[in-house]
């Protein structure tokens, strides 16, 4: 289930963005960098939580100051 | 006999017409793959045909093929041409040995630039939910095998669902399910 969540959560943060299916595919990708280079969520299983994804899009988008 | 297929319109929530998500699926026969990527949530990706760089300034020289299968949170199988298979855990927990992201990404189980032969969307009844067998020249093939839906905890509820698999390509998204739905959405 957790998986799945990952990915329902992905998908709410690009409907909540307004991105195409290209910028959400490659807005999980980028989360899946984060993680392999050691980024943590603060979720029990390391994984982000929803506000933490939706902090990521500005950086995502390099708008990010 | 010569078909037409016309891509250019909105198809919503279409339950159990194989034949017509057979239509959207048969732009992918003949596209050559190219890799294979876990994204988040271990979600595994298959991308074909021409490449392009990725769109985001945070992952310069990140490839991405013109079509590219997701796999979504669905089990899924790919037995290799050179004889050996990979598998999700959710389809035999016991089978095999482990296999890192990273491992899965460099080791060419379909082999780069097989051609796809054929892409054919079924029934899996116990499921309730359409499946999908994608056969590539190589002798390797991928199945995307959905279980059945579970209930949402508390916390998931305001979510949206989870199609079972999708395809994106230059003409728009194929999403099937979840249940045995699909739909297409054309690129705008």
């Amino acid at each position: 289930m957790g998986k799945k969540r990952d990915i329902r959560q992905i998908e709410a943060v690009a409907r909540e963005f307004g991105m195409d299916p290209e910028e959400r595919r490659e807005f999980g990708d980028y989360i899946e960098d984060c993680k392999r280079l050691g980024e943590r969520g603060s979720a029990d299983t390391g994984d982000f939580t929803y506000a933490e994804l939706c902090a990521k899009v500005p950086e995502f988008r390099g708008e990010a100051s | 006999m010569t078909n037409l297929i016309d891509l250019r319109g909105t198809r919503a929530a279409i339950p159990g017409d194989l034949s017509g998500v057979q239509n959207y699926l048969a732009q992918l026969v003949g596209e050559p793959f190219r890799f294979a990527r876990v994204s988040y949530g271990d979600e595994l990706t298959l991308h074909f045909g021409d490449l392009r760089p990725a769109k985001s300034p945070k992952l310069k020289g990140k490839p991405y093929g013109a079509y590219v299968f997701g796999a979504r949170g669905s089990p899924w199988i790919v037995k290799s041409g050179s004889h050996s298979l990979v598998l999700t855990g959710d389809l035999d927990g016991h089978a095999g040995e482990p296999v890192r992201k990273e491992d899965l990404e460099a080791n060419a189980l379909i082999a780069p630039d097989a051609r796809v032969l054929a892409a054919t969307a079924f029934v899996v009844k116990p499921a309730n939910a359409l499946g999908i067998e994608v056969r590539f020249s190589d002798g390797s093939t991928l199945r995307i095998l959905p279980t059945p839906t579970e209930a949402d905890d508390p916390a998931d509820a305001a979510l949206p669902p989870l199609a079972d698999w999708e395809l994106a390509s230059p003409a728009g998204l194929l999403s099937a399910g979840p249940g045995p739905t699909w739909s297409f959405k054309p690129k705008t």
